[in-house]
């Protein structure tokens, strides 16, 4: 009898893992990775009409249709560095595609309910300027999740149709900088950071001399916090009395209670042991407390790679002093020479 | 003159310098990717097939006397990438006048296909990719008492097929499905 329930369960299971399977096949995920080191960015899946295709799952789309694409961004960087994720739209990469795109409806949403993009594929909408997707650090990932919805008036004269859209994906890479203090009093004065009124803040070891650590971009009040990354997600964790909150894009996930957290705040191999996370990378740093200008941020270079335009700033003032060296000495021959005709 | 050019050399590294460090205090990579993303349309497409016993049904057509059975299998396929509901149309002449079904019968198949009465034959269920329908009709039969006014006359059964994507248009009945094309 057992041996019967046995197999019956075998093969009920078998049957509901295979039914599965034509349902995880169809819809194809997309993926944006960046390796770090400047590298190129990396689209896949791509498609017979561009290499860097990312709407996979909008191919010989019908009218009435209503399809999703799940975009997930990586920062597979192997050092510890975090970067800035920043997207805009070009919209369609020539007129030709207008006609059959504008009767295409897409919307890009984040986490959140409020869409990045909500307009006909061949605008640009809310996507025309650069928008920051977020901070990504290490093993982190985001989703963009885009619905195209195609009308059911989509006639036959667009039978057979193709449209093309131009995105563009910027990373910025930054370093995770350690805060550093001198105290005014001494310079040589060691000193140790502790949250006071939940502002990070500079402390003398050595006089009363203490002052609150500033952010770079805004210049407003630090606090001390960790980023957890698990499953591809990030998740901040900020202390809060005994326990600790973990939250996601604004949003508070779960709480921790503090025996749970193991020296979260040391940077390192320490463990942070948080329940129902089993695999995590973890990265402590200091955020500003107005975090929300991280996300809101335009970002300042519209083309092109500022790293790179400093660069050959940098060539180009050196060719210019070793040109002026280079004829200084040519000249200086040239005038001793002079001497030596003119002396014969 | 020569100290003015040191002096500038100096300005220059000093440039430099100070470009570096401005850099430092940036990102440290900044990456320009692009990402051309294509949607593209669907079609549906399907082929009229005639056959007479297994071969190709003869396009010049073939010589029937009165009280014979032709054979002729007509059946539809769905060469396209997308299902699609399908309803056929016969228009059957000699000579550019319609024929009495008195005169010529076709032995409809009415398992597969639902007579519309509105002049169009619905095929019952939505046809897949690759698919071919069941025949609709696989012989002609003319009339024995057709007399020596029908000889040397010319018969046309003329096919038409109108599909229309099943996907996303779902229907009880073939009867009941919307967005037909229109009549050529």
């Amino acid at each position: 009898m057992n041996k019967i329930k046995k197999i019956v369960s075998i093969f009920i299971c078998a049957v509901m893992i295979f039914g599965c399977l034509p349902l995880a096949s169809f819809a194809k995920d997309a993926n944006v990775t960046y390796s770090g080191n400047s590298g190129k960015l990396i689209f896949k899946p791509g498609s017979n009409h561009s290499p860097t295709d990312l709407f996979a799952n909008f191919k010989n789309v019908m009218p009435g249709a209503s399809l999703t694409q799940k975009i997930t961004v990586k920062n597979k960087a192997k050092n510890n560095v975090k970067v800035k994720i920043y997207l805009r739209s070009l919209g369609s990469t020539d007129e030709k595609y207008n006609d059959f795109l504008n009767q295409l409806t897409l919307t890009v949403t984040e986490d959140t309910d409020t869409p990045l993009f909500d307009a006909a594929v061949d605008q640009t909408g809310g996507l025309t300027e650069w928008v920051c997707l977020g901070t990504l650090y290490s093993g982190g990932e985001l989703d963009l999740n885009v619905t195209l919805n195609v009308p059911t008036t989509l006639d036959n004269q667009y039978q057979n149709q193709i449209g093309k859209i131009k995105w563009q994906f910027v990373i910025d890479e930054l370093p995770i900088k350690k805060p550093t203090w001198k105290c005014p009093v001494n310079e040589k004065h060691s000193y140790h950071i502790e949250e006071i009124d939940g502002i990070s803040t500079f402390v003398c070891d050595d006089c009363d001399s203490r002052e609150p650590m500033k952010c770079d971009e805004c210049g407003g009040n630090m606090r001390r916090a960790a980023v957890v990354i698990t499953g591809g997600k990030t998740y901040h964790v900020y202390p809060d009395g005994n326990r600790h909150y973990v939250t996601k894009d604004g949003k508070t996930h779960f709480y921790v209670n503090e025996k749970n957290i193991i020296d979260y705040y040391t940077v390192g191999d320490k463990k942070i042991d948080i329940k129902n996370v089993s695999e995590y990378k973890f990265y402590d740093f200091y955020e500003c407390v107005d975090n929300e200008h991280h996300h809101t941020d335009p970002r300042p270079p519209q083309t092109g790679d500022p790293t790179h335009i400093y660069l050959w700033l940098l060539l180009f003032i050196i060719f210019i002093a070793v040109a002026m060296i280079i004829a200084t000495r040519k000249r200086k021959i040239g005038k001793d020479g002079g001497e030596e005709r003119a002396k014969c | 003159m020569r100290r003015k050019k040191l002096l500038i050399l100096l300005i220059a590294m000093a440039a430099a310098l100070v470009t570096l460090l401005t850099q430092s205090s940036l990102a440290f990579y900044s990456i320009l990717g692009e990402a051309t993303n294509v949607i593209t349309s669907g079609q549906i497409k399907c082929k009229i097939i005639e056959k007479m016993g297994n071969a190709d049904f003869p396009a010049e057509g073939v010589y029937i006397l009165p009280g014979s059975t032709v054979s002729k299998k007509v059946s539809v396929k769905n060469v396209g990438e997308n299902p699609f509901w399908l309803r056929v149309k016969l228009k059957n002449t000699m000579d550019n006048s319609t024929i009495s079904s008195d005169f010529m019968e076709l032995d409809l198949n009415k398992t597969d296909w639902i007579d519309g009465k509105d002049g169009f034959f619905y095929y019952k269920k939505p046809l897949e990719p690759e698919a071919e329908t069941e025949k609709l009709f696989t012989q002609v039969k003319i009339a024995g008492g057709a007399d020596n006014g029908h000889s040397g006359k010319t018969i046309k059964i003329a096919i038409y097929a109108y599909a229309v994507q099943s996907e996303y248009n779902d229907a009880s009945s073939p009867l009941n499905v919307t967005g037909w094309p229109a009549e050529s």
